[in-house]
């Protein structure tokens, strides 16, 4: 019954798309080429992410071109190395936009990526960030920019209600408040959780060894129904390991950035039972989206690996939304582009489903991922986190 | 609660005594070169991937380890004769910039070699799992790294006074000048202690990534800050000072990881770098080392 109402969705969804490119004025090619400028980390402690958001959009690209680009007009990239610099973001981008780009893609975190964005924005240009967030940076740049993937607050929601969905009523919270995403992702759990959070323990971001964390939430024995682990991998991976060879084996909920093929061979089969975690779509497993599959295809044949994280995904479905607002607007006018994205409603994307946008950031589906018993990837269910 | 402070005591000895190892690594190199090896760390991130890789062609796991073994020292002997030797007179500044040049490109080349992605770095599980002793937990990876770090420091001790070599390492540490003059070749000396400081560092990647498992390219700045903060707590120009500093260090972050409220748990490293501070103010040398003259 729910496959059937889901393959319905899908329907109305890639139809929505469709009657998009179908009533579509004839675009505006006059450079011969919609001209994207790529403004991303290549280099740098950030270029792990924002490299596979990248290659996401590109492959997204490639397929438009194939299909004869947008309106009959091409996409072509032009790229700049942001080098995960704060304070070079804005001189690429400008750079690119010198270089003629008509629209930027920007990386897929505000603290790294805003000031690429604000210089679109002086250009009268429009900005997207597949990968982001925040909804903080739309506010912060003005209306040309938008971010593109589930926000913080929406993911936090999810959680909260798939933990309320499993009964727990007890839950510890493990947090690394080095960065603000994981602080304010709790943030909005705490708000929404029905039940009480026990104790909240704060990790650092070098710790190396939790077993003071662990010694905490064996003491407190059958007083917690589940930990709440709100850390990147491969913390992650090793907090598990150490938490489940201490006996401790209450069910794990966690994030979008548990999302490494690593994961199962760190922590092992056996230890992830009762492990899930939260995400814009599932990429990891077996059983996908015939879509999703066929990104996955794509980029290990392009790239020679699996994809290394979580930002694929978005990257990818951040540029089918984008290509769709560009065939609607008919030209690469900001004012146009942001209000076709705007208009985007309930919009069935490889992966997970876009209700809407909201003050330019989008309201949209999350995915509760966990593992079978061999240590696999499984999906585990949609959430509608509204 | 009886239970529960000696949890905290055998927790923190535990990483302690990895950050004694870490610490021993870093300070050997200094008594000789007077400097603070900064690439360090970069050993130990390569000594992941060698077991990595090891691993990757299906190997078992102790060959995995006696690989790393032989890779770590190797490295490490290169990156003393490639990259230090040649600036053997040179002042302390020039060896530390040099040291921060390494530890850039090794990071550079694990980029581009491995990607940016962690790998995975197996473990048996037998090392990990662990058993409650009276109340108290420890797994056998707490027993062998407590245990590894005591054989290391004495026998680095007997090392170091109870041999020739151990009178030259001393001798060239004190003064080159004169140890070459007594027929003492520091070059030579540099070299056998950047190989010592490797199979520390060995010893350590093996403790170290047993309990973590996995590697990335940037996993080489946290092994080098904790040695680092260690050797400044404990003290440099002993074998048992920087010992002392990595068990202290490690007793300090579980108390600290245990009692801290929740506020103030976000502040364990400021907490950490504050002790350093005040330990310097207090007693320069650290708890257990002597004044070192770095003037030559």
């Amino acid at each position: 019954m729910f496959r059937n109402i889901l393959a319905a969705f899908t329907a109305i969804g890639l139809a929505t798309l469709g009657a998009g490119q179908a009533s579509a004025q004839s675009f505006d090619c006059a450079g011969g080429a919609i001209t994207i400028g790529m403004a991303k980390a290549q280099t740098g402690g950030f270029a792990f992410f924002d490299n596979v958001d990248a290659r996401g959009a590109l492959i997204a690209i490639e397929q438009i071109n194939e299909k004869g680009g947008i309106g009959g007009c091409p996409i072509k990239v032009i790229r700049g190395d942001t080098q995960s610099d704060p304070a070079k973001a804005r001189q690429v981008a400008e750079e690119l936009i010198a270089q003629g780009a008509q629209l930027l893609i920007v990386p897929a975190d505000f603290d790294i990526g805003v000031g690429a964005s604000q210089a679109a924005q002086a250009a009268g240009i429009l900005s997207f960030s597949c990968a982001a967030s925040s909804t903080a940076w739309t506010q912060a740049v003005g209306p040309h920019h938008f971010t593109a993937a589930i926000t913080i607050e929406d993911s936090g929601k999810a959680q909260a209600v798939f933990a309320n969905q499993k009964g727990w009523k007890r839950m510890y919270v493990v947090v690394n408040a080095a960065f603000n995403f994981f602080t304010a992702l709790e943030k909005t759990f705490r708000d929404n959780f029905a039940g009480e959070i026990v104790a909240t323990d704060t990790v650092a971001n070098d710790a190396t060894d939790y077993s003071a964390n662990v010694s905490k939430i064996r003491r407190l024995g059958d007083k917690v129904d589940a930990v709440y682990l709100n850390d990147y991998f491969p913390h992650v991976g090793t907090f598990i390991r150490q938490l489940r060879a201490a006996g401790v084996n209450l069910p794990i909920l966690g994030n979008s950035t548990f999302s490494s093929k690593a994961l199962p061979k760190v922590v092992g089969a056996k230890a992830l039972s009762n492990v899930y975690y939260i995400a814009q779509g599932f990429y990891e497993g077996r059983n996908l989206d015939p879509a999703v599959a066929d990104l996955v295809k794509r980029y290990e044949k392009k790239y020679g690996t699996f994809p290394e994280n979580l930002n694929v995904l978005p990257g990818y479905q951040g540029m089918l939304l984008l290509a769709d607002a560009l065939r609607k607007a008919g030209s690469v006018d900001a004012a146009k582009i942001s209000a076709a994205l705007s208009s985007q409603t309930n919009v069935a994307l490889p992966g997970s489903t876009l209700y809407r946008w909201k003050n330019r950031h989008p309201v949209r589906s999350a995915t509760v991922i966990g593992f079978d018993a061999k240590g696999e990837f499984v999906k585990v269910q949609s959430v509608d986190p509204r | 609660m009886m239970v529960a402070s000696l949890q905290v005591i055998v927790d923190g000895l535990s990483i302690g005594s990895t950050y004694a190892l870490l610490a021993l690594g870093l300070s050997l190199v200094f008594s000789v070169m007077g400097f603070v090896n900064f690439a360090y760390g970069s050993l130990i991130v390569w000594a992941g991937y060698a077991i990595a890789v090891t691993d990757s062609v299906g190997a078992p796991y102790a060959l995995t380890i006696l690989v790393m073994v032989v890779f770590t020292v190797v490295l490490s002997i290169a990156m003393g004769r490639f990259a230090f030797r040649p600036f053997i007179t040179a002042p302390p500044a020039t060896l530390l910039l040099t040291s921060f040049g390494v530890a850039l490109a090794l990071q550079a080349v694990a980029i581009f070699v491995f990607g940016e992605a962690p790998r995975h770095v197996p473990t048996p599980p037998v090392l990990i799992e662990s058993v409650s002793v009276g109340g108290v937990r420890i797994s056998l990876l707490q027993i062998l790294a407590l245990g590894l770090s005591v054989i290391v420091l004495v026998a680095l001790n007997l090392l170091i006074q109870r041999t020739t070599f151990g009178i030259e390492i001393r001798a060239a540490a004190e003064d080159s000048k004169a140890a070459q003059l007594m027929g003492v070749r520091p070059p030579k000396v540099l070299l056998v202690v950047f190989a010592i400081s490797g199979v520390v560092a060995a010893v350590v990647a093996f403790v170290w990534f047993a309990r973590i498992g996995t590697v990335d390219p940037r996993a080489d700045l946290t092994p080098t800050l904790k040695a680092f903060i260690a050797v400044v707590l404990g003290g440099l120009g002993t074998i048992r000072g920087p010992v002392i500093g990595g068990l202290l260090l490690g007793l300090f972050e579980s108390v600290l990881a245990s009692f801290l409220t929740t506020n103030l748990l976000a502040f364990q490293s400021a907490f950490a770098f504050g002790l350093v501070i005040l330990v310097l103010i207090l007693r320069p040398q650290g708890v257990a080392g002597r004044v070192v003259e770095l003037a030559k």
